[in-house]
């Protein structure tokens, strides 16, 4: 998109000499610091966050009269065919009774393109000032407090390897992928959010191991580190690490860190190969990982959480309910597809088959289910606590 | 950026994903509909942007501070300017978009009188 600051930018940012990675120091163009609201960095143009500000409120539109209005064409079609709305349907045939509907259609079509244009919007916005941004988080990986971490090896699995959420480039094809996922996934909230408040209120239910002990924590697809951020503040004098196979995203991860003082530790490796000793965290994390990746993927993730805990240690991952009949009527299934399809939560309907519960007893770990108490980004998560029996 | 899987370092850390094929889909029943719909949607965020733009140099103007382009990228509006400017944009929405809920449409020229009805 054109933005008036690329045109009239030159006339009033100053120059600011940046390390360029595998090449000599360059000149690159500072845009103005329009600085940070509390502990969110504003995008960095005014247009942007204008841009940005229509598609929230077209989101609360969209959810709070349009979503309405095709949960009652839903209802009127259901109730036309003699359906009981509670019943079990198979997926193709949830499609294709309400996928036709002009009323879900709309819906739909409006939330599918409001989430792909505040993309877009975000990574054009820092695409137009590339080589600062870029010089930015560059300069950054070296810099305290806490530290970042990149494998020169890593191969990145073929499960992360695709638009999530169709995210442009996906988590780990755009290097702002980070800044993307930051601004969009506060986006997802409805424009709220800016503060970390929602995962400070998830981290705030974490539960704490019976004896009270939490020296290190871990989370695991830490993403931009909004639960690790959440974990420091509740825990401040404890060794906070996350993990995650995208390098963009634990680049901008770092750099917002280190520019708050927070000291946090980020390292590139996969979850199900993790490279730290066994029993060496009192609690891991996991939000929003589960349904993003395989079942073979999460039943080895799962191995590697009763490994690295130590006796006592608690894991709580937040996710979305699993294991059957839950989710088995025709809204949930037209919902689902719907996630797998064109939002493109690709391994989505192999999560939902699962039990997670199950799994994590099969590895070892003792299970308690609270119920679908949490909300994230309007989804109801299954509250699920798993302990290392000790 | 690395095709295999690899990370590169040169590419801001970057390895290859496979795109999504959102763009393809038609929801509205025929890709034009589709495309306009999409294209609206752009048009209306870039005037909501401008209105925005237009609010703060109003803004700016009226506490009769410098109105320079820093001045306009780092401007935060007070409590009582962003409700209402939240406001304006809730209705701009709404204007805009509450005529596509309409469904009970009549081909106009096979309507021959007017039904209350």
């Amino acid at each position: 998109m054109l933005d008036r600051r690329t045109v009239l930018a030159g006339s009033a940012a100053g120059a600011l000499a940046l390390p360029l990675a595998g090449a000599k120091a360059a000149k690159v163009a500072a845009p103005i610091d329009r600085g940070a609201i509390g502990t969110f960095r504003r995008m960095p143009s005014a247009d942007a966050e204008a841009r940005l500000d229509f598609l929230w409120g077209l989101e609360n539109y969209n959810e709070t009269v349009q979503a309405p209005a095709a949960e009652r064409s839903a209802l009127a079609r259901i109730k036309a065919q003699g359906i009981d709305p509670a019943k079990p349907m198979p997926m193709a045939q949830a499609v294709a009774l309400l996928g036709p509907d002009p009323s879900i259609a709309l819906r739909h079509k409006t939330y599918l393109d409001t989430e792909r244009l505040k993309m877009t919007v975000v990574r054009d916005a820092y695409a137009a000032d590339e080589p600062y941004h870029i010089a930015a988080m560059d300069k950054a990986m070296a810099r305290g407090p806490g530290s970042l971490t990149l494998d020169p090896d890593f191969k990145v699995p073929d499960y992360a390897r695709h638009e999530l959420h169709m995210q442009p480039g996906g988590y780990v094809g755009d290097p702002f992928a980070g800044a993307v996922f930051r601004h969009a996934i506060t986006g997802l909230s409805s424009g709220h959010n800016f503060q970390n408040e929602t995962h400070e209120s998830l981290v705030s239910v974490a539960p704490v191991p019976a004896d009270g002990r939490v020296m290190r924590t871990l989370d695991l697809g830490c993403g931009t580190g909004q639960i690790v951020s959440a974990m420091h503040k509740r825990f401040p004098a404890a060794e906070i690490w996350g993990v995650d196979t995208s390098a963009p995203m634990l680049r901008f991860a770092h750099m917002e860190a280190s520019e708050f003082g927070r000291p946090l530790h980020f390292s590139q490796q996969s979850a199900e190969a993790l490279r730290f000793p066994d029993g060496h965290f009192d609690m891991v994390t996991a939000s929003g990982l589960f349904h993003e990746i395989s079942d073979t993927a999460t039943r080895r993730i799962l191995s590697e959480v009763a490994r690295v805990l130590r006796p006592g240690g608690t894991f709580f991952p937040l996710d979305l309910n699993t294991g059957a009949p839950i989710g088995q009527d025709v809204r949930s299934q037209f919902g689902a597809w719907l996630s797998y399809r064109w939002f493109h939560e690709d391994w989505r309907l192999g999560y939902t088959a699962i039990d997670l519960p199950a799994q994590m007893r099969a590895v070892g770990l003792d299970v308690a289910e609270k119920g679908a108490v949490l909300k994230l980004h309007g989804h109801e998560m299954a509250n699920m606590i798993a302990t290392k029996p000790v | 950026m690395s095709s295999d899987g690899g990370v590169d370092p040169k590419k801001g850390y970057t390895t290859q994903a496979h795109p999504s094929d959102i763009d393809r889909a038609v929801f509205l029943g025929d890709q034009h509909a589709d495309n306009m719909y999409s294209a609206f949607m752009v048009m209306a965020t870039e005037l909501w942007s401008l209105r925005r733009r237009q609010k703060v140099l109003e803004a700016l103007l009226s506490s009769r501070r410098p109105v320079t382009l820093e001045a306009i990228e780092t401007f935060i509006p007070s409590p009582e300017q962003a409700a209402a400017w939240q406001r304006d944009r809730d209705q701009f929405v709404k204007a805009i978009y509450d005529p596509f809920l309409r469904r009970d449409g009549v081909i106009y020229h096979e309507s021959l009188r007017f039904d209350p009805s």
